[in-house]
């Protein structure tokens, strides 16, 4: 018995698995939004508290702030760490 | 029969360890070894024990009025930052650090058997130790470094964030000595001290002997910073 499952469907699943698994409320990962709100207040820049985070891949993260700004966390190549509006 | 034999026994025995003792007590001589040196060496031993806690006591009161800045010293100095600190000073604070715990336990039954000389332990210990504590207070610029590194108080973004606002004001201090004038001195003072403000922020309530450390090490650094030549030397 074969299941014949859509190519937009799979893609759609597969989206939505990986939403399921990258993302995290800060209630979630209190530490890790713990440290990211910090470096943005370090940064000089309006957040309040960060409370959702994605994990984007290796020190990138798209952050979402209590005050709905949100931000791509990450360390460059020159291992600055820096806060791009999105 | 045996048994009135033993209590006779014990009861001449009893009175002759009386009668020695009481002799003892008014001042007569006691032989060595016989049974009335026992309560003697036993109260010696009781003495030993009484005036060894004071010793403990005696930290006590030192220790807990410089508990946040006992912790600088705890890490040797590395050379470069505090050279008016003398070097037995980080040595003698662990001491005192790890003393508080055990006092507690033991000084109540000093304090019953033996009163007299705990008190002049008391009233001598404090000034002694107390004029090391700001002394000893201010954290070495590389062991401040490591401290920040091993702290759990703030994550890894933070931290690189720190060190890149370090690395941009030590920049800035290069650039000043460099001959780029277009910086003052109280405007770097001004930047200095932003920065251990936020340091202290975000320590503050994670690991509080490290922040009152920090800002406890605030002119020591600075006079480093501020200084063309010893600026000179950490590079």
């Amino acid at each position: 018995m074969n299941i014949h499952i859509p190519g937009r469907t799979a893609i759609a699943i597969l989206t939505l698995i990986f939403a399921v698994t990258g993302a995290a409320t800060a209630a979630e990962n209190p530490a890790l939004a713990k440290d990211l709100t910090a470096t943005i207040s370090l940064l000089g820049l309006p957040c309040g508290k960060v409370v959702n985070v994605v994990d984007q891949g290796k020190r990138d993260y798209l952050v979402t702030c209590s005050d709905n700004n949100r931000y791509r966390v990450y360390v460059n190549a020159q291992g600055r760490v820096t806060a791009d509006k999105r | 029969m045996n048994a009135l034999t033993y209590l006779v026994a014990g009861l001449f025995s009893l009175q002759s360890a009386c009668s020695v003792a009481t002799n003892h007590a008014t001042g007569a001589k006691s032989v060595p070894g016989t049974v009335a040196d026992e309560p003697h060496q036993n109260q010696q031993s009781a003495q030993a024990t009484a005036v060894e806690p004071p010793s403990a006591t005696e930290e006590t009161p030192v220790s807990a009025p410089v508990a946040e800045s006992i912790t600088s010293p705890a890490t040797p100095p590395a050379g470069d930052m505090s050279p008016t600190v003398p070097a037995t000073a980080p040595a003698r604070a662990p001491t005192t650090v790890t003393a508080p715990p055990a006092p507690p336990q033991k000084a109540p039954p000093v304090a019953s058997r033996k009163p007299v000389p705990a008190a002049p332990q008391k009233a001598a210990a404090p000034p002694a130790v107390t004029p090391e504590a700001p002394q000893s207070a201010p954290l070495v610029l590389t062991v401040l470094e490591q401290r920040l590194r091993d702290t759990d108080a703030i994550g890894l973004f933070t931290k690189i964030t720190l060190k890149n606002q370090v690395d941009d004001l030590v920049k800035r201090f290069k650039e000043y000595y460099g001959g780029n004038r277009t910086t003052t001195l109280p405007q770097l003072r001004q930047s200095y001290d932003q920065l251990l403000a936020k340091v202290h922020e975000l320590l503050r309530n994670g690991d509080p002997a490290l922040a009152g450390a920090v800002m406890n090490s605030r002119e020591s650094i600075w006079s480093v910073l501020a200084d063309p030549v010893r600026f000179a030397k950490l590079q």
